[in-house]
């Protein structure tokens, strides 16, 4: 390939969810024939994952959609053609915007738009509330689950380790640091610097996977198990060990907070304020009136004529029932690996240790715990995912050199933490760049659900994503029964692909149930295949996205600078194809909200009163409105990146915004009061709904419980697991239509292939390279290849991201490798209903093909 | 004079195949067609196993078993160290493949598209300088050293596993690395002294 007339374009890599790089592509003839990291780009390295690296190929997919498209076969389905008309635009307005006029008028919230597509959701939740309709963001199916966690332990939605400062990273079920978290590229750096400092990797996981096959030590685990092995851990750190932080939790926890039989606060009848043990004093005082050293952790108390006792000794007793030898039968992992990766993690937090960074001192605290999807993604989600990030908080390391740090919880210091009336730290309000993801304290107030997430019965979640289609498949009498008495008329979904993220097949069924479907394709997928109106879609690489990286998203932790990436087009879309945002304006201008829009656009991007503010009967582009936030947000605009030809903008970043911990005000939860104090709440409108058959409250627990998921024992036959992970060349099932992808993914056995313990294979007759069936007890089976390994645990077998696309239009992928989610149950029975987590502990038999 | 070399860390290598997507589209090679790539190796039986990664190219070799082999006169070795490769000589003999240890020799059959229903835009400007019948194989990014760049492989690594600098002067990063992490070459017993070093 010649060099002789290559343009170079500046942008931000987006092959990923994360916006993690910036990128040069390189164009000739207006076509892209290469991307890399941008050597300038210091806040990541100028360098560039294999994902972003394989870009050039994907805006040309042959099965691009460059045309609408209408569905002439009533007929939908797996595999159904559609029998595509090619349609003008105004033919497709012509549609759409009468279907869109009609639901507004009939009923808004029967509108639902679904995307996964951070740098729009400034905008894209303003047209969906502005309509009156819902919002869904669908990809969250397999999140890890520790958003929830997040607003309270990092005061942010994601959260990464302080590698620069750490010498311990224990990765539960994650591979944070190894190119498939968020910030791939930065983190990889961070963990191989750490790693060759001398830190330590400890991986807890059922599969051998990347990150532990590097690691100091792989900790294989049996699926689903590990809330109970992280209560082992809470254990043996406070009561057997005594390595936790008692002055963290003395003053920055609910530790101390008296609780009464009850099991709630006791409090101050003057103030209501809750109560501490003052030791100096000998009397109980409220929790701001206490000095740390004065405070008690333990002991039983009169007050206010009834006994109480610390949440702190509450919660020490009630983890005395989870010793390793109680716990290594449950996990399979041996009682003295339990007890020394946790007294290694534990000493290694070093607590009471201070550092000094920039000349100011601050606490040192060099261990985390990072869980990802798997240990998470369970029937008691809940329970699990605060016991493994609450690690974390038992050693004191939130928000601290050394641990865990939020992303951008604290820039400026004025998207501010507050402290709460019971002395909780709020973060800033969470809404403001994550519409739709709401902070878990304090509970709302449960209600009759309003959306199909039924986020009204999930009080203390971050979001309750899952319900929707849960919902969505049920029969409309069923629904009904959950206060859902409307059908959804108008589903509009793009960057995502609903109809394959749970099971598919019956995904597809509940996608039947909707009266009109639009989806934005770049290119025809299994989604796409299932929609009345397919409108062509501009690919990122043909895109301006100003606000790339939105705060709280992906933004490098620690002591580095903020920096705020903005993306443009490499290349032109193709014609008559633009970014989806703009169709979308077009849409609300022509079914007459775009008033609602601008105005609730102002609303949630705090413009009101700003230079910045919209006019509310002016039509802006996605630009313009993207301007508006960057200029009124970060005093940057587009104009600023252009004409510095720059695809990033940074500021200095200072010690108490890299390391909010100290300096923020405000508490955190190891005793869940509020779970325990909303539970009535909640079953009461369980019961004025009549779903107590179906609907449980028993999470709602103040103290962190193991209880088994669903699938823990084994049955009729189906004795295995089937596990799933992610690899670096993959991400979400449009990388499968890659070809450059796909070919990087043969090059291991473990990415198509299914691994099996060359031991369970024997018991099975299975040899490798065998021809494979697995299938589940939910009735549906998939096909893989035999990979025998030592690198799982012996129950189980193992998938990757997500082969086996199930669309008619790509050839490429198709059947690549086994589709996981095709195995797993879509049952109420097996959702946590706190946060609406599905299992993902789904039990298998295989057999030779 | 000048000597180049590589060294690869295999303690920070996290075989994500970046290396191998970055030499791929640099040089905008066919399908199947690798001048670089990631071997892997399990070792060990549960719960104790390990993998390592192990990224492989051309050696460069200083005794190249290719450039003697060659009837054609493919290979040739340059007083920088690189063993550049003029693939218009090629004929087909296809000798190199046998006597290069490495298995760092390509050979392009036949030049097929990656695209499902024929040529992708990118692949009309990636194949101009390929032709069917001929061996290839990495130069180090010979028009990236010019420009003052690093071989496309170590620059793009995300965590930084490669380097790349000049054996001969003793300050280069990868001298210091060979030194201070005792570098080894593969198979040293073959006599093909290569300028390729790993870190363990």
């Amino acid at each position: 390939m010649s060099d002789k007339d290559v343009k170079t374009v500046k942008s931000v890599c987006y092959m990923c969810q994360c916006a993690d790089t910036g990128i040069v592509g390189h164009v000739k003839d207006g076509v892209l024939v290469k991307v890399e990291g941008d050597p300038e780009c210091t806040p990541t390295f100028g360098r560039q994952c294999v994902k972003g690296l394989s870009a050039p190929f994907v805006p040309y997919n042959p099965n691009r959609v460059l045309k609408p498209l209408k569905r002439t076969n009533p007929e939908r389905g797996i595999g159904i053609d559609p029998k595509w008309e090619e349609i003008s635009w105004e033919e497709a307005y012509d549609i759409i915007v009468p279907k869109l006029k009609e639901c507004r008028e009939k009923n808004p919230l029967g509108l639902m738009l679904n995307f996964f597509d951070y740098p729009t959701y400034h905008l894209a939740t303003p047209w969906s509330i502005g309509f009156g309709g819902q919002l869904y963001f669908g990809a969250a199916t397999w999140c890890g689950w520790y958003h929830n966690t997040a607003y309270q332990y990092h005061l942010s939605f994601f959260r990464e380790a302080d590698y620069e400062h750490t010498n311990y990273i224990l990765l539960w079920g994650a591979q944070a640091g190894h190119i498939v978290d968020a910030l791939p590229v930065h983190s990889a750096k961070e963990m191989a610097d750490a790693r060759a400092r001398g830190a330590k990797v400890v991986v807890i996981d059922p599969m051998m996977t990347p990150a532990a096959a590097l690691a100091d030590e792989w900790v294989p685990i049996r699926p689903g198990t590990d809330l109970a092995l992280g209560l082992c851990f809470w254990n043996l750190l406070i009561n057997e060990f005594e390595l936790y932080d008692a002055d963290f939790m003395k003053s920055k926890t609910n530790a101390p907070y008296l609780v009464g039989a009850d099991e709630l606060y006791v409090r101050d009848p003057e103030t209501n304020k809750p109560l501490i043990w003052d030791t100096a004093a000998g009397k109980a005082r409220p929790f701001n009136e206490v000095a740390t050293e004065d405070t008690a952790l333990f002991g039983e108390y009169e007050v206010n004529g009834v006994k109480a006792r610390p949440a702190f000794s509450l919660l020490a007793e009630h983890l005395k029932q989870y010793s390793p030898e109680v716990i290594s039968p449950i996990t399979t992992v041996p009682v003295d690996t339990i007890r020394r990766v946790c007294r290694e993690f534990g000493e290694a937090a070093q607590v009471g240790s201070t550092i000094k960074i920039k000349g100011v001192e601050l606490p040192h605290r060099p261990a985390v715990c990072l869980s990802g999807r798997g240990p998470t993604a369970h029937r008691h989600s809940m329970h699990a995912v605060f016991c493994l990030e609450g690690i974390n908080a038992i050693i004191g390391n939130l928000n601290v050199p050394g641990g865990t740090l939020g992303f951008a919880p604290y820039y400026k210091k004025r998207w501010g933490v507050t402290e709460d009336e019971d002395g909780f730290a709020l973060s800033c309000n969470s809404t403001y760049f994550h519409f739709g993801s709401l902070d878990t304290y304090p509970a709302r107030e449960p209600k009759k659900p309003a959306w199909y997430t039924l986020l009204d019965l999930c009080p203390v979640a971050t979001f309750s994503d899952n319900f929707y289609p849960m919902m969505l498949s049920l029969p409309p009498e069923e629904r009904k029964k959950f206060g859902l008495d409307y059908d959804i008329d108008v589903f509009i979904s793009t960057h995502s692909n609903p109809a394959v993220y749970i099971s598919p097949h019956e995904m597809t069924e509940a996608i039947k149930n909707v009266k009109f479907f639009l989806y934005f394709a770049t290119e025809m997928n299994e989604s796409a295949e299932l929609a009345d109106v397919v409108l062509p879609n501009s690919h990122w690489t043909e895109r301006y996205d100003p606000i790339a990286n939105p705060p709280f998203k992906f933004e490098a932790v620690g002591d580095h600078e903020w920096y705020w990436f903005f993306r443009r087009p490499m290349i032109d879309p193709p014609p008559g194809v633009q970014h989806w945002c703009d169709t979308m304006i077009e849409l609300a201008d022509r079914a007459g909200f775009l008033p609602d829009v601008n105005q609730l656009y102002n609303i949630l991007n705090e413009l009101n009163g700003s230079p910045q503010e919209l006019e509310l009967d002016k039509r802006y582009s996605y630009v313009e409105m993207s301007d508006a936030v960057l200029q009124n947000r970060y005093g940057v605009s587009v104009d600023w990146y252009e004409k510095n030809e720059t695809q990033v903008f940074t500021e200095p970043k200072d010690i108490e915004e890299a390391f909010p911990g100290p300096f923020v005000p405000g508490r955190c939860h190891v005793y869940f009061e509020y779970w325990k104090r909303v539970k009535p709440e909640v079953e009461k409108v369980v019961k004025e709904l009549g779903i107590e058959d179906v609907w449980d409250t028993d999470d709602y627990t103040p103290l962190l419980t193991w209880t088994p998921c669903p699938a823990f024992e084994p049955k009729n036959g189906f004795d295995l697991f089937a596990i799933n992970y992610k690899v670096a060349c993959h991400t979400f099932s449009h990388s499968y239509t890659n070809p450059l992808e796909l070919e990087i993914g043969h090059t291991y056995p473990w990415i198509y292939r299914t691994p099996i313990h060359a031991s369970t294979a024997a018991k099975y007759g299975i040899k490798d390279g065998d021809e494979i069936w697995i299938e589940s007890e939910f009735g549906y089976r998939v096909k893989g290849t035999a990979h025998l390994t030592e690198g799982i645990h012996p129950e189980c077998v193992g998938t990757s991201g997500f082969g086996g696309r199930l669309t008619r239009g790509a050839k490429t992928g198709r059947k690549v490798s086994p589709n996981w989610n095709t195995l797993v149950g879509q049952r109420l029975d097996l959702m946590d209903k706190m946060n609406s987590s599905l299992d993902g502990c789904v039990r298998v038999k295989i057999y030779k093909a | 004079m000048t000597k180049w070399g590589m060294t690869i860390d295999l303690r920070r290598c996290m075989g994500c195949q970046s290396c191998t997507m970055a030499c791929k589209t640099k040089n905008g090679t066919p399908p199947g067609i690798f001048y670089r790539r990631v071997v892997e190796k399990e070792f060990g039986t549960f719960p104790n196993v390990h993998r390592t990664y192990v990224p492989m190219n051309c050696m460069h070799c200083d005794d190249p078993p290719c450039v003697a082999a060659c009837p054609a006169g493919v290979f040739s070795k340059r007083p920088d160290g690189i063993v550049d490769v003029d693939s218009s000589k090629c004929y087909g003999a296809r000798v190199c493949r046998i006597v290069c240890p490495y298995d760092a020799i390509a050979f392009i059959d036949e030049i097929v598209p990656y695209g499902e229903k024929g040529y992708l835009p990118p692949e009309k400007y990636w194949y101009e300088k390929f032709e069917s019948g001929t061996a290839v194989k990495c130069d180090f990014c010979i028009d990236r050293l010019e420009e003052g760049l690093d071989p496309a492989c170590v620059k793009t690594c995300p965590s930084e596993a490669l380097k790349f600098g000049d054996l001969e002067d003793p300050d280069s990063e990868v001298s210091k690395l060979i030194r201070s992490r005792g570098g080894q070459t593969l198979n040293p017993e073959l006599g093909t002294r290569p300028n390729v070093y790993y870190l363990t």
